[in-house]
């Protein structure tokens, strides 16, 4: 099921509403969800049973969060006096689920560009975007936001809070990793696509080799087209030396000062050097060996997560050679048919996965929901042990992200990220009734206007179909809302009806 | 419902699944093996060892190790190494951006995960060169892989095998290229888009010289991009060949020229005109791999009526093999690697030898492409590649068989295409599947080459063929089709399954003598040793008869002993009657057989009248559309004209069709109904039929079932045990009473018509009818009714209920209801759902009634025959068969033999307009000129010479040759069981003492089926007969000669 009532009404009655009016209309909206109001004082949650997945579970236990960081959890916790207590006797407390890999949240996910490393989807997220929204509403409070799949070497990836109408509000880590695809993008084959990701490198090292030359020549070629660029020499970003990666080495590269290497080159070196993550994008089985191909020949396979869609399933050998991890995207169970026999056979894919003890991730992008804990309950059903299924929605994609010390499960010392659901967290008949981000109340079902148009019928005021449920809008019913007073000319008299 | 398999056996894909599990070594035997390196062929049967996919040994006769395992495909058989593809599709894709790319690979297109490629593997073609793309002037790296096989190691066979690139018109399209400057400033702009080369023949010789010097070490001018130095040097160093796409004589001409001064290692492709430059072609030692223009799976291609307008010609390879240009033969790029040996026979015209042309798709390619050290021929050492023919290998009917790929077997005609059919009819639905499985599994088809084939009718082919197929002979001719993956056979002659026209092969020794009745059908089995040994002595037919007979005669049957299917088997029951006119007490002869005839002659009268009467039978416009018109006049009858009761016939009929309709059960009840878990109202469709107690029907109902449900059940009617007050209720009100049993109410209004206009609430029923008995005119019938009528009024209403249950796809349904004032009142269960319904009838009519009737055939007599059509005789069995043989539908035999007895009997015979075969007929030879055209035929006693005693030798009379020369259709007879096999050496005795060996295999065949009236199933080789053959070594009939095989049905007794 899917809770998106559409915002906009039909195009006709929107025509009423004046610009003016939609803005007050979304802010209203976004606001009582989304407004970062994170706490600097103390914070109680008592529930019935605490989900730690870092331990057993805590029956009739608290959490306690100080300054947005959990300080104490337990069953026998002296709760300060001061704390605002939250105590929900029937509800059960379970970790911040963690997004590892999201192309969604910007305003378009792809970049025409074949090799743009030196983009950052940062540019490109919208804060107030619908999707933010609905991911405190699936208890999502940690997302690596990065570029689509329509690229060879894509943009730097940011992990974010869905919290905060800034980037900088929702700021978790800036450097969430570099997008690559072994997929073909549009209108490449796969061999033109493994060629473009070896030439981005080859490249790399051409530029590395010719700048090395030029320097022991005693040129400064790098230094003045870093001036051109405009980059500050002198800053913070641009200290140390380059130092090139393990898998090849350019010799007197050290030489070169950081912040002397040209802007377009610099991610990929960050990359080389192990220095930045890299999420690879592998829509079919022969789309991972060719990935790791690049992994392995450019040293940043220790770095790397493979992005699988349902069908790489077949190539699980060469995943669990290359012991990277996995984010597993697409339908949980894979059909196929055979040429010979006609049968038709299904794979449980995150099964196959376990099995084979590759660390995965689920994902929310998916064909049939949007929700991760969707994903978790419905591969427990299909097979998977439910620690596994639980952990494939925090602390791996935790790790993943390289934030296990801070989300992933509720231990002292982590980041205050706590979903209060209505029951067990698999059941169908449960729901994040809270979610506690960095120790703020950020979502309280109870108040979720959109939830309550779908389930009441009641329109979130500011829509178009506000005034009654289900109402049917006339057009001399809905008043012009703007202070003009005009109705739109275009507009035929309503006729009278027998 | 899906079940989900959880893939646990994640090593073992698919495929595996088809492959052998065993490591030891495999034996493959054929008739013969062509190792192509060297033009040798292994004819009479030879033998390749192989182990651990690789040729551990080839020849005739070779050692085999105990622990082998043996495929043999049989001496017809032809292996030749797996074939080629120089051209293929599997690593195309889109170009590059660039002009020339070197390190765009070919093995990156290469899904390693996708199924085999069965259409082609299928075809015989094991590996295939792979291209990343074929626009471009340089593509990038080409490669040699298998078509099978797990994993990059198992597939690659060379990588990279060439450079791959094109100079014609296709590659000369070349993208404008742009380079994105970042960050784009005010000074630099986006940048504009660079035009690259070649757009001509010349533009593209310029750039291949510009990238030749780069590969050499030369300066970069950094036009084709940054990347491609490295690539390009490396491959120039690895002396990597560059395989260039040229066609018209003038880009070969350039490329040829070019190749030389730079000293390219090059292998030219598509090469449309190349003969024109065989010379210089064959003097530079260029390589050619010939791309056949051909799309013979389309419609005929208009390319214009210009001079410059390039007709397709195949005569190239034969010019370019004659200057000894090293050959390989593909299909053009746009057909799959299936077509390549089609390609191959194609590219011959013009004089290319067959050898050469195979050895253009094997080791040709293999060699030009630097593979030839493991694939391309059969040698010890090499890859077990192969592929399996039913025949020469260029040649059009030739088929394959099978194909190996590294040791396994991947493809198999026979085995794939059934798991391919019973698949297919699995998917065809839960019907489908039950007849694929009670479908006798079919003998693929089979392909007979003979030098002489013997059609059965006195004609001989020579050379001739036959295809079998699904049981029956699809063509035979000098030269037939041959379906992909037929079995072909080959052999001298060719000729049908001998009939033995009297046998006991199947009676193991019983003496009984039947009844007329008795129809051998019912004791046929399948069969057994003996039955295949006389069927491997050419006797695939018999006609069997019991060893007694009785007075009024037996039937005989025919059929094919050694079948192994029933329904095939039998080939006609009863084929013959035979009857005994020759009795020990001679005054007794004939009297049996003329009393029966005498009777069998008033049968058929009776028969022939009742055939003449149906003939002129106008039958009435079809029954029940009347019936409901009828009715509908009579309700308005009723209505509106109460005088009218005149009209005796319409009353009666009437009247029947109140007492059928007034049941209250019969017909078709109807109603919306919603059914959970769905919240949208569904049809509800309930048939009903009961007999007084037994109910049955069926239910439609989509939520219940997505299949008719059909229902049984118990329909009861018992009284309703009420309060006297409602007891008595009905029976005031004539109306209500109406309503509750319907049928009351109709029988009364049938009886009276004008009671409907009178006032509705009056006197009881029973009164009613009493007041209408005088009118009617048949007092007897009246008087029936009016007791009925009486019964029925005094009688309380009766609870009417049934219970049904059927089984529907959801699960089991329960119903049970009452039938209530013309509704339908109930409940339906499945599972734990119960839903209650209130059902309207529809239709009083069961529709399904009268399908049948329609349905039947004309002939065939009614059982309810409709008013003024002529009555269907009884069918006497006694007297069917003579019947049946004055018809000329069956053969008559009779056993008769001194020749005032057979002149007695065929007179006899033929006043009852039959012409009997005569059996035994001792004497028969002696009035053969006054039996011609009298009788059906001879069977005669075995022996074949006859001597008058008296004579001595000069009498010596060959008498199967007596009887065939005055006329007399003739045919052999074994009178024996397993003795039937011995029954072609008495015909070709016949024929050393005589008799033409033209008519003997007649008698063996054709005239035997034809005397026997079998002969649209069986005693000729013609299309649609079944397919019983024999093979062969020499001319039939020779003592010589001997039965080779045997096929019974299509299928071969082994």
């Amino acid at each position: 099921m899917q809770f998106r009532p559409s915002l906009s009404g039909p195009t006709r009655t929107m025509s009423l509403l004046s610009p003016r009016a939609v803005l007050l209309a979304s802010a209203v909206l976004v606001l009582p969800l989304a407004a970062p109001a994170l706490a600097d004082g103390k914070l109680a949650i008592k529930v019935g049973r605490i989900i730690t997945l870092s331990g057993p579970d805590i029956t009739n236990g608290a959490i306690l969060i100080e300054n947005g960081r959990i300080t104490a959890i337990g069953a026998d916790l002296k709760l300060p006096w001061d704390a605002i207590v939250i105590d929900q006797p029937k509800m059960v407390a379970f970790p911040g689920m963690v997004e590892a890999h999201s192309a969604r949240g910007m305003d378009r996910p792809n970049e025409n560009i074949d090799v743009a490393p030196f983009l950052s989807v940062r540019d490109s997220i919208d804060p107030v975007g619908f999707y933010f929204e609905d991911s405190l509403r699936w208890g999502i409070t940690t997302i690596n936001v990065q570029q689509g799949p329509n690229c060879v070497i894509g943009a730097q990836g940011m992990v974010v809070k869905p919290v905060g109408i800034t980037i900088e509000d929702m700021l978790i880590k800036p450097d969430g990793g570099l997008k690559l695809s072994a997929a073909p993008k549009q209108g490449y084959s796969p061999a033109t696509q493994q060629q473009a990701l070896r030439s981005a490198f080859s490249d790399l090292r051409a530029y590395l080799e010719e700048t090395v030359r030029d320097k022991q020549q005693g040129g400064d070629r790098s230094k003045r087209e870093a001036l051109f660029q405009g980059r500050d020499l002198e800053g913070e970003k641009s200290k140390g030396k380059a130092m090139g990666g393990n898998a090849w080495k350019v010799e007197g590269l050290e030489a070169i000062p950081r912040g002397e290497i040209d802007e377009k080159q610099e991610p990929l070196l960050a990359l080389v050097e192990g220095k930045l993550a890299a999420f690879f994008y592998c829509a079919r089985p022969m789309d991972v060996q060719r990935a790791l191909e690049i992994a392995r020949a450019n040293g940043f396979l220790a770095r790397t997560t493979l992005v699988c869609n349902t069908a790489c399933w077949k190539a699980i050998d060469a995943i669990a050679d290359a012991g990277v991890p996995v984010v597993l995207e697409g339908p949980l169970v894979n059909l196929e048919r055979d040429p010979i026999t006609g049968k038709e056979m299904e794979t449980f894919v995150p099964k196959v996965f376990a099995d084979k003890k590759v660390r995965f991730a689920l994902s929310s992008s998916n064909t049939t929901t949007e929700s991760l804990w969707f994903q978790a309950a419905t591969s427990v059903g299909l097979g998977l042990p439910r620690d596994t299924a639980l952990k494939a929605i925090t602390i791996v994609p935790a790790e993943i992200l390289g934030l296990q010390k801070r989300v992933g499960s509720l231990e002292v010392g982590k980041d205050g990220n706590v979903l209060l659901f209505s029951g067990d967290p698999l059941s169908v008949t449960s729901f994040v009734e809270h979610v506690i981000v960095e120790g703020a109340h950020v979502y309280d079902r109870s108040k979720d206007i959109r939830v309550k148009a779908l389930l009441e019928g009641k329109m979130p005021p500011g829509t178009s179909a506000a005034a009654e449920p289900g109402a049917k809008v006339e057009p001399s019913a809905a008043k012009p809302h703007d202070d003009t007073g005009t109705v739109p000319l275009d507009e035929p008299a309503p006729k009278k009806k027998d | 419902m899906r079940t989900v398999f959880l893939a646990l056996a994640l090593t073992a894909p698919l495929v595996a699944s088809q492959r052998d599990a065993l490591d030891g070594a495999v034996a493959l035997k054929a008739g013969s093996i062509y190792l192509v390196d060297g033009g040798v062929v292994l004819d009479g049967g030879a033998t390749i060892l192989i182990r651990d996919g690789h040729i551990e040994a080839v020849g005739k006769n070779i050692d085999l190790p105990a622990d082998v395992r043996v495929v043999d495909y049989g001496p017809d058989a032809v292996i030749v190494p797996g074939l080629i593809a120089a051209t293929s599709p599997y690593g195309l894709g889109v170009g590059s951006q660039r002009t020339a790319d070197f390190g765009v690979r070919a093995l990156d297109n290469l899904d390693l995960f996708a199924k085999d490629p069965l259409e082609d593997i299928s075809a015989g073609v094991t590996a295939a060169y792979i291209a990343p793309t074929n626009s471009r002037l340089i593509g990038g790296q080409g490669a040699v892989i298998k078509l099978s096989g797990e994993g990059l190691a198992e597939r690659l066979v060379l990588g990279p095998a060439a450079i791959d690139g094109s100079i014609t018109e296709d590659a000369r399209n070349t993208p404008g290229y742009w380079k994105p400057p970042v960050p784009a400033t005010a000074d630099i702009g986006l940048g504009l888009q660079q035009r690259q080369l070649p757009q001509t023949a010349m533009g593209a010789i310029v750039a291949l010289h510009e990238l030749v010097d780069i590969a050499k070490g030369g300066k970069d001018s950094g036009e084709y991009g940054p990347s491609i130095v490295a690539e390009a040097r490396e491959l120039w160093q690895k002396r990597t060949p560059w395989r260039i796409e040229a066609e018209s004589a003038y880009e070969i001409r350039a490329l040829v020229a070019f190749a030389e001064e730079v000293r390219l290692p090059l292998i030219l492709g598509g090469a449309r005109e190349a003969d024109k430059l065989s010379t210089e072609l064959a003097g530079a030692n260029v390589p050619v791999i010939f791309e056949v223009d051909m799309m013979p799976n389309s419609g005929g291609r208009d390319l214009g009526r210009g001079d410059e307008v390039t007709w397709p010609r195949y005569d190239v390879c034969a010019r370019l093999a004659e200057k000894g240009v090293n050959l390989a033969i593909t299909p053009a790029s746009n057909m799959r690697p299936r077509n390549i040996r089609y390609a191959a026979a194609l590219a011959s015209r013009g004089g290319l030898s067959a050898d050469a042309a195979l050895r253009a798709i094997t080791l040709g390619p293999a060699e030009i492409l630097g593979v030839s050290q493991r694939i391309g021929s059969i040698a010890v050492g090499k890859d077990a590649d192969f592929c399996v023919l039913n025949g020469a290998p260029i040649l059009a009917t030739s088929s394959v068989l099978a194909t190996w790929i590294s040791g396994d077997e991947i493809w198999n005609a026979a085995r794939d295409t059934a798991i391919q059919t019973e698949a297919r009819a699995k998917a065809a639905g839960a019907f489908g599947a039950d007849a694929a499985r009670s479908q006798p599994r079919l003998p693929g088809p089979v392909v007979i080459e003979v030098e002489q084939l013997y059609l059965g009718d006195g004609q001989i082919l020579s050379p001739g063929q036959i295809l079998l197929d699904k049981g029956r002979i699809i063509e035979a001719s000098s030269r037939v089709s041959h379906p992909a993956g037929a079995n072909v056979v080959r052999g001298f002659a060719a000729m049908p399954g001998m009939i033995d026209s009297f046998s006991y092969l199947g009676l193991e020794g019983s003496q009984r003598t039947p009844d007329a009745e008795f129809q051998f059908s019912r004791i046929v089995e399948t069969g057994d040793s003996t039955d295949r040994r006389v069927a491997k002595a050419g006797i695939t037919t018999v006609l069997l008869s019991p060893r007694g007979v009785n007075p009024a005669g037996v039937n005989l049957m025919a059929y094919k002993p050694a079948g192994d299917n029933l329904a095939t088997m039998i080939v006609e029951d009863p084929a013959a009657m035979r009857m005994m006119w020759s009795d020990r007490n001679r005054m007794e002869s004939g009297r049996v057989v003329k009393e029966s005839l005498a009777k069998a002659l008033e049968y058929k009268k009776k028969w022939d009248s009742y055939e003449e009467a149906k003939a002129k039978w106008v039958p009435p416009p079809p029954a029940p559309v009347v019936a409901i018109e009828e009715k509908k006049d009579a309700d308005k009858e009723k209505k509106t004209d109460e005088a009218k009761e005149g009209d005796k016939k319409e009353e009666k009929k009437d009247d029947k069709k109140k007492e059928e309709e007034g049941d209250p059960v019969n017909g078709i009840w109807e109603a919306k109904l919603i059914v959970p878990p769905y919240s949208e109202p569904s049809n509800f469709r309930l048939r009903l039929e009961h007999d007084g107690t037994k109910l049955t029907g069926s239910l439609r109902c989509d939520p219940l079932s997505s299949s008719l449900i059909e229902l049984s059940g118990t329909y009861t009617e018992t009284e309703k045990a009420v309060p006297a007050k409602d007891a008595k209720k009905p029976a005031k009100d004539a109306k209500e009473s109406g309503a509750e049993g319907d049928k009351d109410k109709k029988e009364e209004e049938g009886k009276d018509e004008a009671k409907k206009d009178e006032p509705k609430k009056e006197e009881p029923k029973k009164e009613d009818a009493k007041k209408d008995e005088p009118k009617k005119d048949e007092p007897k019938k009246d008087d029936a009714k009016k007791d009925d009528a009486k019964k029925k009024g005094k009688e309380p209403p009766k609870e009417k209920k049934f219970e049904a249950t059927g089984k529907g796809t959801r699960g089991e349904v329960h119903l049970s209801g009452e039938f209530k004032d013309g509704k339908l009142d109930g409940k339906v269960m499945l599972g734990e759902t119960a839903v209650s319904f209130v059902l309207e009838r529809t239709s009083k009519e069961l529709d399904y009634a009268r399908r049948p009737e329609r349905r039947r055939p004309k002939d065939e007599p009614k059982v309810e025959s409709v008013k003024g059509e002529p009555k269907t005789p009884s069918i006497d069995p006694r007297l069917e068969g003579l019947r049946q043989a004055m018809l000329g539908n069956r053969a008559l035999i009779v056993d008769v033999d001194r020749d005032d007895e057979i002149l007695e009997c065929v007179a006899a015979f033929e006043a009852a307009g039959i012409r009997p075969i005569l059996f035994g007929a001792a004497d028969a030879v002696k009035l053969a000129s006054k039996l011609r055209g009298r009788v059906g035929g001879v069977l005669l006693s075995p022996a074949v010479l006859s001597v008058d005693p008296k004579l001595g030798v000069g009498s010596l009379t060959n008498r199967y040759a007596e009887l065939a020369a005055s006329g007399i259709p003739i045919a052999f007879k074994s009178e024996a069981e397993e003795g039937a096999a011995e029954l072609p050496l008495l015909a070709s005795y016949a024929v050393s003492q005589g008799l033409s060996p033209d008519v003997a295999l007649r008698a063996l065949t054709s005239g035997a089926a034809s005397m026997l009236r079998i002969d649209n199933r069986v005693g000729k080789l013609a299309s649609g007969l079944d397919g019983d053959v024999l093979l062969l070594d020499g001319p039939p009939l020779e003592p010589a000669t001997s039965v080779l095989r045997v096929w019974v049905a299509g299928k071969e007794v082994r």
